[in-house]
């Protein structure tokens, strides 16, 4: 039985549903319950109230035949916002068939499940189901910092000819998400050794190796993350640079016109005077000056280009 | 393409027509239809294939019922480097498949890694002996990383070169591309150590204690090869904000020559204007005035150039 719409989540552990009956795992899935709901869930669990008030981010714990499992999920922010991606929590709760999951707010990666939860995962054994929402939350990190490090390689594109500060600010955001990502990364790696060395659940041969499988991929998910930020924070002074420098190019071509333009200045100030001028009145005079003008500039404009201050 | 090899009457290596057990099966940018023959016929899940074939894909391991794939990147240089914003050298996937009694190496693109590997360059094997073809592979890519190492290390040299002189961004962004390359190449080095390990454990591979002994070494030369990559990544960032720093320099050097030039530019104009101006001013309509200020507006400008050279704001 699954239940989205927090409006009523019917959480019949005492009288089973027919429902239940067949299915030999059963998920309940709460998102962002209130605080009634985890009461009646941690009572029905014959758990504490404050079970789920811990001060650690990441934890995994047997509390009586009840397994208590906090991980961390990406999460994405909204569109318009800084930092593209955040963690948050994942709570999850085994006891005998029955596993409960409680997220903060939407969790697109728990909604992906619900379809082969019905098709598949329910008539498995717990343990595999329970690994299998482990394994999503691996890959779904990989594809987010897959997606933001697409992102980066377009903001690195526009920084070619960007002489906005902005620029910079988004490159810094978006590495905050892989910063996330790798220490959210390195906690779960670390939880998923825990649960392989405690073998808390009770696992044939196949499961062992499906979760060792997904200990190397948790540890390469996080060294991809670490890499990715710690490249990104090195190469954010040479983008300060680029940026500083595509200002002081632009800058360079200013001043070249400036210096261009004072030549037909200069000519023009000089027959302005009021002091006779040799061929001042003939009627050639202007086009003649004109013409002076031109091969100045030209002649300047080749002396630069030799120069390389063009 | 698919070649399949098998060891003849005098143990060298054969090309043959049809799959037989215990032969090795290359195929390079297989065409749908081959794969969908393999698949079919050897059991295979189609899904190997989609894998090895995605340029994306990382070093992993992965079983199914009666075979399993082992992923691993091998570097590339890049062909379409000229491009723009194109890292130099890449990082490719390579799919071995193992089924019961053959061997499959599958990529994406033809690399030399597998021609050699045909050619006995790393070492004699037998085509049916799985393990042994492996680990020449692991060996194999282990050598290629860190030549590309030292390629890479030669392109940077080649550009401090030209960043010497240079006051233009394009420099510094094919360092920037290098660096990309750094980072593809540390990626899948510290994936690769970490798949070695788990192979190590031996649960999927049968490994003997002879097999044990190579597979460390290539671990270790693995990562070490992972270590260069960070330290020249490291090295090369250190280089992009001095150089950084250095064509910001060498922008600003010839800024102040403009500007200078400028600046001589503005006396004349200046007298100039000073003499065009409607009002009495002495000696106006005597010619050798003209002269005079000519020689003046000259005499100004060439002083300004000297103090300007003496100061070393330009250079002649």
């Amino acid at each position: 039985m699954i239940t989205t719409n927090n409006a009523h989540v019917q959480l019949n552990t005492i009288t089973p549903t027919v429902e239940q009956m067949k299915a030999r795992t059963i998920w309940i899935n709460l998102v962002s319950p209130p605080q009634a709901k985890i009461s009646s869930v941690l009572t029905a669990l014959s758990l504490p109230r404050d079970t789920l008030n811990q001060p650690r981010t990441s934890l995994l714990k047997k509390i009586g035949d009840v397994l208590l499992l906090k991980l961390e999920i990406p999460k994405r922010n909204l569109p318009n916002s800084a930092v593209p991606y955040q963690v948050t929590m994942l709570t999850i709760l085994v006891k005998d068939n029955k596993v409960v999951t409680i997220s903060e707010g939407d969790c697109p990666l728990l909604m992906r499940l619900e379809h082969e939860y019905l098709v598949r995962w329910a008539e498995q054994d717990i343990t595999s189901f329970v690994y299998r929402i482990l394994s999503i939350t691996t890959t779904s990190f990989l594809n987010a910092t897959k997606e933001v490090s697409e992102t980066i390689d377009k903001f690195e594109e526009k920084l070619k000819s960007s002489f906005s500060n902005r620029s910079v600010y988004q490159l810094i955001n978006h590495n905050k998400s892989f910063l996330y990502f790798s220490r959210a990364l390195n906690r779960n790696h670390q939880l998923l050794k825990t649960l392989e060395e405690k073998s808390y659940l009770k696992a044939d041969n196949e499961q062992d190796l499906t979760l060792s499988d997904l200990i190397v991929e948790t540890a390469q998910a996080e060294s991809l993350a670490r890499v990715y930020n710690s490249n990104l924070s090195s190469l954010m002074d040479a983008y300060s640079a680029l940026i500083e420098n595509n200002l002081s190019l632009s800058v360079q071509y200013l001043t070249i016109f400036v210096t261009i333009s004072a030549i037909p200045m200069a000519v023009a100030g000089i027959y302005g005077m009021n002091t006779p001028l040799p061929i001042q009145d003939e009627p050639y005079a202007l086009v003649a000056l004109a013409g002076l003008s031109v091969f100045l500039i030209v002649v300047v404009l080749g002396f630069f280009k030799k120069k390389k201050l063009i | 393409m698919l070649k399949i090899y098998k060891n003849g009457q005098d143990k060298m290596l054969v090309e043959e027509a049809v799959i037989r057990p215990n032969s090795l099966v290359m195929m390079i940018a297989p065409t749908a239809e081959q794969i969908n023959q393999v698949t079919r016929d050897y059991d295979i899940p189609e899904k190997f294939f989609l894998d090895a074939l995605d340029q994306d894909e990382r070093p992993r391991l992965e079983r199914d019922e009666n075979s399993y794939l082992i992923v691993l990147n091998i570097p590339l240089k890049n062909p379409n480097s000229q491009m723009k914003n194109e890292a130099p050298y890449l990082t490719l996937p390579l799919g071995i498949i193992h089924t019961e009694n053959n061997i499959f190496l599958v990529s994406k693109e033809p690399h030399p890694i597998l021609q050699d590997l045909i050619d006995g360059e790393y070492g004699q094997f037998q085509t049916h002996m799985k393990t042994k073809i492996t680990l020449l592979l692991f060996k194999a890519v282990a050598k290629h990383y860190d030549d590309h190492l030292g390629f890479i290390n030669d392109e940077a040299a080649k550009l401090q070169q030209e960043l010497n002189e240079s006051y233009h961004n394009k420099e510094l962004f094919s360092l920037i591309n290098l660096n990309k390359s750094l980072v593809f190449f540390s990626t899948s080095l510290s994936a690769l150590v970490i798949l070695y390990r788990q192979i190590m454990q031996g649960k999927t591979l049968k490994i003997q204690d002879e097999d044990r002994r190579l597979l460390n070494d290539i671990l270790a030369d693995i990562e070490q090869s992972a270590d260069v990559a960070e330290m020249r990544r490291e090295s090369l960032s250190n280089l992009m904000d001095a150089y950084a720093v250095i064509v910001h320099n060498n922008l600003n050097t010839v800024l102040k020559t403009l500007t200078a030039i400028a600046i001589v530019m503005i006396i004349p104009t200046m007298i100039g204007s000073i003499f065009s101006m409607n009002v009495d001013l002495p000696e106006e309509h005597n010619p050798i005035s003209t002269v005079i200020i000519g020689s003046g507006m000259m005499g100004i400008s060439i002083i300004l150039l000297l103090v300007f050279y003496f100061k070393k704001y330009i250079k002649f």
